[in-house]
C-alpha cells in the first residue's frame, strides 16, 4: 500500500512496509517475515497514543 | 503517486474518482490485554471461499461487497477475484494479503487471545465509495461488534 495514501486517508494506526503491491505482509511462504510484520502491527495497536500516524517498519522485502 | 492513480482511474473508468481525504482519524486507545483480546482479519485482496460468489469489477465501476471467511477455512480453499493488483504472490501464499494462518500462530504463541469466528475480505477497487461507507463497511463493523471483536487487522492489496 502507499504511505501517501495511508497518510491522506488518516487511518487510526498504520504500519508501512516498503513491499510490492499485492504482498503487504511479505514474501510468499516467509513465515518469519510475516510474523515480524504482524508483531510490529500489534505493537502499534497496543502502544499508539493518537491516530493518524503511519509508522515505517524498516523490514526488508528481500 | 496519488495523482497518477487518480488520473488513470478517471481516464479509464470513473471520471469523478478521487482518493478519500480525511482531516481527522477515528482513534480509540487499546486498553485490553492483547493476550486476552479477540482479533479479526479484514483484507481488500478480493478473497472468497470457493463456492461463494466472486467479486465483480463491473466494467471498472468496482464492487463494495464483502465476503465472510470462517476461521476454520483452509487458505487452500480461498480464491481471488480482483483485477487491479498482481496476484502472483497472493496465489502462492494467501497469507501475504490474508494472514489468517499467521494470526493462528500468534494465538498459539499467546500473543493474542483468540480469533473471531468470522473474518472478511473486500475487493479493494472501489472507486465510488458511498455504498462502502454507508452500507457494507458499516455492516462489517456491526458484525464485528456483535462478535465482541477487540481489534481488526486491515490488510490492503
Amino acid at each position: 500500500m502507499s504511505k501517501e495514501i495511508s497518510e491522506q486517508v488518516n487511518v487510526p494506526r498504520s504500519l508501512y512496509n516498503r513491499f510490492p503491491f499485492g504482498s503487504a505482509v511479505g514474501q510468499p511462504n516467509n513465515k518469519d517475515q510475516h510474523k515480524q510484520v504482524l508483531n510490529k502491527a500489534l505493537d502499534i495497536l497496543v502502544e499508539a497514543k493518537e491516530g493518524g500516524n503511519v509508522e515505517e517498519s524498516g523490514i526488508k522485502f528481500k | 503517486m496519488i495523482e497518477k492513480v487518480e488520473q488513470a482511474v478517471q481516464q479509464n473508468w470513473v471520471p469523478s474518482f478521487r482518493y478519500e481525504k480525511n482531516e481527522t482519524s477515528p482513534f480509540t486507545p487499546f486498553t485490553k490485554d492483547l493476550s486476552h483480546a479477540k482479533g479479526a482479519v479484514i483484507s481488500t485482496g478480493g478473497f472468497y471461499v470457493k463456492g461463494q460468489t466472486p467479486f465483480n469489477d463491473n466494467f471498472g465501476l468496482g464492487d463494495p461487497s464483502y465476503r465472510e471467511i470462517p476461521v476454520s477455512t483452509s487458505l487452500k480453499d480461498l480464491s481471488i477475484s480482483h483485477e487491479h493488483y498482481d496476484q502472483t504472490n497472493a496465489r502462492q501464499d494467501a497469507n501475504v494479503l490474508f494472514p489468517l494462518e499467521v494470526m493462528k500462530e500468534l494465538q498459539e504463541e499467546g500473543r493474542i487471545g483468540e480469533l473471531a469466528e468470522t473474518h472478511y475480505s473486500f475487493m479493494g477497487y472501489i472507486p465510488t465509495p458511498h455504498p462502502l461507507k454507508n452500507v457494507t463497511a458499516q455492516e462489517v463493523a456491526q458484525k464485528l461488534l456483535k462478535e465482541n471483536v477487540d481489534f481488526a487487522l486491515l490488510v490492503p492489496s
